[in-house]
Formats: structure tokens, sequence, C-alpha cells
């Protein structure tokens, strides 16, 4: 039992500094930012800081149809992001897997140039990579006679679906090495079984890589959605959330009501919808993680 | 671990960085204490903290700070951004009460909402002050007044002076409007001469006459490219908002009446923004993503004949290290609807409430309206506050110059009130729909009209903007 204690109290000890560090950067604005979302505080209202208006700001975000827009741009985006990238990832970690083991190496370092990169920067390459004028797509359209629009992120039908590319095109290798550490993991046996069973690569891939690679594409897929739930960088690069508002997703759209709409307030409240939102999915992940940790210890 | 051990290796290290931090912070505030001095030098070691655009005009202020400390003993530590990421600095510093900044540039559309929120102090009390007019050249009555009530007073007081004087242009390519071939083949489709255009309906004639595919004729050249009759912004972007107030004001329109009311559903401002959505297909492809930036960019690559677009882009189109058309461009006027407009979008520098050092930073502000630095940096690309410096022959000589001194006659500013900000995201927001194709221009104002009626409710009519 005293073992124990001392245990605790050496954790705690080793905890203590990064929690009080965390709780003036973190609890601080966080705590600030939920009493503003209760109040009227917009710059053209210089007094509204003052005005506590209870669940106005709430009941204004549940019911604006520019809110409705823009969280429904978001499942869209994290729709159409999580599931390319699961797909394409795990397709690129079987791929590696076959690999010699240096060609691997080489292989794997090549596919995580694109997460080095800051989103910033990804949205600056991919805006001039999709300049109707100037860009390396528009030169390939022209070149090879392709039928394909010139101005992707004109179009409210498909400059959603660019943006989400560059994401995909970004994030894709976190993945695929998530997945191929998970790969590795499966034991050799089960493989070995199925092939003296006389099981087709299909077979193989459905009833035995999917079923034990489901864990850990779950928490793959929970990381991502996570992540392009906050999405901001790329739309606001590449669109500034248009044409109209195809691409505000709700980040953006935050954005815009903190820092051209100067309404803090309604920007506040919407951080904590999200800030809920996320912290449902970081609860949902950590409680599968746990119990995955208790299931092998 | 034991406690000694824990206090030696964990929390004495930490408090060892927190009091170093403390000691730097301390000097770095101690380096910024006035040490004084006479005359000129009055506020010699003195450190002033400022923060604007990255535009030209502030690159080319920030070339003059060195002489600026070397004639005042002031140093002039200048940050500069995008615009956004600027204005977003400003808003957080100015509504968490922070001293950080002694010069702040905004946009004048802020000027309300500064002066409201009590974020920047009256000039003045500065002014005023004999003490501060350390200065020897500088003039105030030598000070655009338009210019300086419209992007620096508010109500009965002046808080900020101009930073620059952006106002919007007609640009063209003189070139091909001048090439004889080109004249005779507009005259002949349109049956009148080929010329700048006073008026919208020749503009958009000559927007569709100059529009080609690769492989057609322009001026007797063959095009290895498309060429386009016109350059736009359409972006969900301010650029958007201030190149189509220029048609909104010609055709009539507008955001207000004379009363105060709002109008930006009405007749007219419905027109101008058919006219603008249907002058886009004589554009560049992919208008509803374009702002100043690429503007610039269509012009200086030589791919579009035309377009209304602000002066401080014109210096790049005549910059020979990154444009195709220096030597083919001329300026002038934007087109007359039922009155002539020119969108004036000017910057301005404010000093913050909380400024520690308002009186250097005054001090600052008068050098910086001195007819020597004005004509230092309308050389390097900037516009002048002075009427002084417009007359100077030198920048006579600047292709643009005429013209900009020709549109400040006829300039028109977006109002200054607080809520302007949320009426001009939602006008960037409508206007955006409209040229993406997914609401027509009657029903995307007539939704700004709710907007804006809801925002200003209960102020309406607007007696002062």
């Amino acid at each position: 039992v005293t073992a124990i204690r001392d245990a605790r109290k050496l954790a705690l000890r080793f905890h203590l500094p990064t929690f009080l560090i965390l709780s003036v950067i973190t609890l601080g604005p966080l705590l600030y930012a939920v009493r503003i979302s209760f109040y009227d505080f917009r710059l053209s209202n210089p007094s509204g800081e003052r005005i506590f208006v209870g669940l106005k700001n709430y009941i204004e975000l549940f019911t604006s149809r520019d809110a409705f827009v823009s969280i429904w741009t978001t499942f869209k985006f994290v729709f159409i992001v999580v599931t390319l990238e699961v797909i394409l990832g795990i397709i690129i970690a079987l791929s590696i897997n076959t690999l010699p083991r240096v060609k691997r190496y080489i292989f794997t370092s090549f596919i995580l140039i694109p997460m080095m990169v800051a989103p910033l920067v990804v949205g600056l390459m991919f805006s001039f990579f999709f300049n109707p004028q100037f860009g390396l797509y528009v030169f390939f359209v022209k070149v090879l006679h392709l039928p394909l629009p010139v101005a992707l992120l004109n179009s409210p039908r498909t400059a959603l679906f660019v943006v989400a590319l560059t994401d995909v095109w970004e994030w894709t290798p976190y993945l695929a090495l998530v997945f191929l550490a998970g790969l590795q993991s499966i034991p050799g046996e089960s493989f070995e079984a199925a092939k003296v069973d006389g099981a087709s690569d299909w077979q193989t891939f459905s009833r035995i890589t999917i079923p034990l690679m489901s864990p850990i594409i779950f928490v793959g897929l929970i990381l991502r959605a996570m992540e392009a739930f906050k999405e901001f960088d790329k739309p606001y690069i590449l669109t500034g959330g248009g044409p109209g508002t195809a691409t505000e997703v709700i980040d953006m759209y935050t954005y815009r009501q903190a820092f051209v709409s100067f309404n803090f307030s309604k920007a506040a409240a919407i951080c904590m919808v999200l800030f809920i939102v996320l912290l449902l999915c970081g609860m949902l992940y950590g409680r599968f993680v746990l119990e995955r940790n208790q299931n092998e210890l | 671990m034991k406690r000694g051990n824990f206090l030696r290796r964990v929390l004495l290290p930490i408090l060892f960085l927190v009091l170093t931090a403390s000691v730097l912070i301390v000097c770095k505030r101690n380096s910024q204490v006035e040490t004084g001095g006479t005359g000129i030098k009055k506020f010699q070691g003195t450190v002033l903290h400022m923060i604007a655009e990255q535009q030209t005009p502030t690159e080319a202020l920030e070339k003059q700070l060195g002489l600026f400390k070397a004639e005042t003993g002031i140093e002039v530590i200048l940050e500069m951004g995008p615009f956004d990421n600027v204005v977003q600095k400003i808003t957080l510093a100015m509504q968490s009460g922070s001293d950080e900044y002694d010069i702040i540039a905004t946009p004048y559309q802020f000027l309300g909402n500064l002066v409201v929120n009590n974020y920047i102090q009256p000039l003045e009390p500065l002014m005023n002050n004999p003490e501060l007019r350390i200065i020897p050249d500088y003039k105030e009555d030598d000070l655009i007044k338009g210019m300086w009530d419209a992007s620096g007073r508010w109500k009965n007081a002046v808080y900020g002076v101009s930073a620059n004087s952006c106002i919007m242009h007609f640009a063209y390519r003189k070139d091909i409007f001048e090439n004889p071939q080109e004249k005779a083949a507009f005259r002949t489709k349109y049956g009148y001469d080929l010329k700048v255009p006073l008026d919208w309906k020749t503009y958009q004639d000559i927007a569709e006459f100059f529009t080609r595919k690769a492989g057609a004729t322009l001026a007797g050249e063959r095009l290895n490219q498309d060429f386009f009759g016109v350059s736009m912004s359409g972006k969900r972007h301010d650029a958007t908002t201030c190149e189509w107030l220029n048609y909104a004001w010609s055709f009539g329109g507008g955001i207000f009446d004379e009363k105060g009311n709002i109008i930006i559903g009405n007749a007219k401002n419905v027109a101008a923004l058919e006219y603008y959505n249907n002058l886009k297909k004589y554009a560049p492809p992919g208008v509803s993503n374009k702002t100043w930036d690429e503007q610039t960019t269509e012009m200086q690559q030589g791919i579009a004949a035309m377009a209304i677009i602000f002066n401080d882009c014109l210096p790049a189109l005549e910059n020979p290290t990154e444009s195709k058309v220096v030597g083919k461009m001329g300026y002038g006027a934007v087109p007359i609807g039922e009155k002539p407009a020119a969108h004036y979008g000017a910057w301005s520098y404010f000093i913050p409430t909380k400024s520690k050092h308002p009186e250097a930073a005054w001090v600052f502000l008068q050098w910086f309206n001195t007819p020597k630095i004005q004509k230092a940096l309308a050389l390097d690309g900037a516009f002048p506050n002075l009427v002084s410096t417009y007359m100077d022959p030198e920048l006579n000589t600047l292709p643009y110059w005429e013209a900009t001194m020709e549109a400040y006659k006829i300039s028109t500013t977006r109002p200054r009130i607080p809520e302007w900000n949320s009426m001009n995201e939602e006008l960037m927001l409508q206007i955006s729909n409209v040229l993406a194709g997914q609401s027509t221009p009657a029903a995307a104002l007539a939704t700004a009209q709710q907007s804006f009626e809801r925002l200003l409710a209960g102020q309406l009519p607007i007696t002062y903007q």
C-alpha cells in the first residue's frame, strides 16, 4: 500500500507542472470563452460584454441557416476526407507491406513528405496548382485535351471536393503509416492458416486482414475525423469559404464571426459546440483504446 | 525520487527559467524607456511598435525608418503581415487591452468600431500641443482635407491620418486600344470609335470585343493563349465588394440613400449586380475565386485588356522585373453611369488608447506626412497624402499619376459605422452567391437588405457614416 501511495505521489509530482501550465494556457481561455458565449460581446456593441443573454447565441446557432449550412458542409468534408484517406491508406499500407525491407523504408520516408508541409503551405501550393490561368492542372487539361473544367475551385459543385482532395494528399500517408503498423502486428500464423485452408487473396483480405485491423482502422478514423472537423487553413487559402458558402466549414464560419463580423460571443458559442463534439469523439477514442489495452493486458 | 532530488531536478530548473524570462522581459521594457533629448530629438531612445499590412506602401515606409531614427532618435519596430492576419492581431490586442502597439494601420472602415470601443485616441490633444511640433517640414494644411476626413475623422474629432491613399482606377492596354487594325475592326462591329470607355455600355462592348480564343489575332499578332476583355474580382472577399461598389454607386445605387435608409436591395443596385455578373463571361475563368491579387497578375501577364483596380496595384504593372505590360498601359477614371464614382479605400494610421508612447507616435505621424517622406514613398509605389507631393514635377511623370489625381475628384467612401464589417461580410457572401450561380442578383440583394435591416435595427436612419 505504501509503495502504491509513493508511486501516486511521484506521478502527481511529475504531472503537476504540466497541469499548471495547461491550466493557465488552456483552461483560462476556455472558461473565458464559456463565459462570453452567454453574453452579447460584439465590437459594434461596446457595452455588450456585460449584457447577459443566456442561451441566445446557442439558439441562434441552431436556428441560423448559415450555421446549419456550415455544419452540413463540415460533415460532408469530414465524410469525404476520412473515407478517401482510410481507403487509400489501406491500399498504400498493403502495397508497402509487400515490399522488401529496404524498399519499404525508402518508400515510407517518401510518402511522409506531404505530412511535413504546413497546412497553410499545402493550401498555397494547391492554389497555384489549380490556378485556372497559370496552374499545372490547367496545363495538363489543355495539353492532354481532357474533358474537365479548368476552374475547379469556382464551381460550388466541385470546390469542396477539390479542397478535400488537398487534405487527402496531405494526410493519407499518416493513415497509411498507422495501418502499416497495424498490418505488421497481425500474427503471420493467421495468414499461413488461411493459405493452408486455400483462401483466395480477397478472402484473406476480407476475413483476416480487415477484421484484425479493424481496431487500428477505427482509431485512425476517429483521429482523422477529429482533425478534419477542425479544418481551416486549406479552405481559407483555396476558396475563402466560397463560392458562396460551398466550402465554408465550421472553423471558417467561426473565424468569420469572430474576425470579420467581430461577434465574439457567437464565435465562442460555436467553439463550445465544437468543443463538445470533439470531446465526445475524444472520449470515444479514449474509451476504445483503454478497453483495448485492458483486454490485451 | 526523493524530495530533495525532485526539487533539484524539476522545480529548480523551472524556477530558473521563469526568473530568466522575467529578467529578460524587464530588461526589454527598460530598453524602451524614453531617454529624451531636445528639439527634434525630444524622444530620442523611444521604441515605437507599429503594425501594418504587408503592401507596397508599407514596404516603402520600412525603407525610410532608418532615416526617421537618424533624425529623431526614435526607433520604429514595424510588424507586417497579410490583411487578415493584421486585422486579427489588432483586434486581439485592442480587445485584450494590450499596450503592445503604439501605431496601428487599419482600413478606414474600422474607424467607427475603434472609436466606439475607445480603442484609439483622438489626435487633437497631441496636434494642439506646441511642444510636440518638432518636425520642421510638417504642415497640416498641406494634407488633402477630404482624404484626411475620410480616413481619420469620426464626428467632431480626428483619430488618424491616411496611411495609403488608394483609390480605384480604370486601367487598360493602351497599345491594343490604339492599334489601327483593332480600331477599324471595332468601328465596323459596333459603329463607333474604340476609345477609353466613359460609360458602362462602351465598357461592356470593349470587354466583348477583346475576348478572343488562342489562335485568333490581337493587334496583328497571333495569340498563343486565350485573351480576355476584362479582369475582375469575385471571391468572397473584401476585393469583390470594393470593386462592385464602384458599379453600384455609378449606377445610382449604394448602401444608404441621402436620408440614411438602406437601399441595397433597390433596382439600381440589382442592375449593377446584373451587369457585374454578366461581365464575368469576358473575364478569365475562375472569377469567383479572384481578388485584386489575381487581377494584378492577370494584367501583369497581359491576358486581359482592362480592369477596375486600386491604384496601389498599378506600380506592379509598371515594374519591369515582374510585368509584361510595362509602358503598354493607360489609366483613366471608372466609367460613369448615372454619376461618377471611384472607390476610395485608404488605410489609416491610428494611435491606440493604450499606447505607451502616444507623443512619440504623433511625432512619427508628423514626420510621415512631410513632403520629403511622402515623395520618397511615392517614388517607391505609395500614394501620398499631401497636395504639394501630388504637384511634384518628378512624380507627374509616372504614367498613372494624372489619373489618380482625377480619381480623387470623384472619390466615394464606404460606410465606417461599427456594423459595416458585418454588413460587408453579408454583401461579400451575396455577391459571391450570384457569381457562383447560386442566387439571382435580385434575390441576393433582397437577402442583403433584410440582413442589413436586422443588423441596424433601432438605428435607422443612419445619419453619420
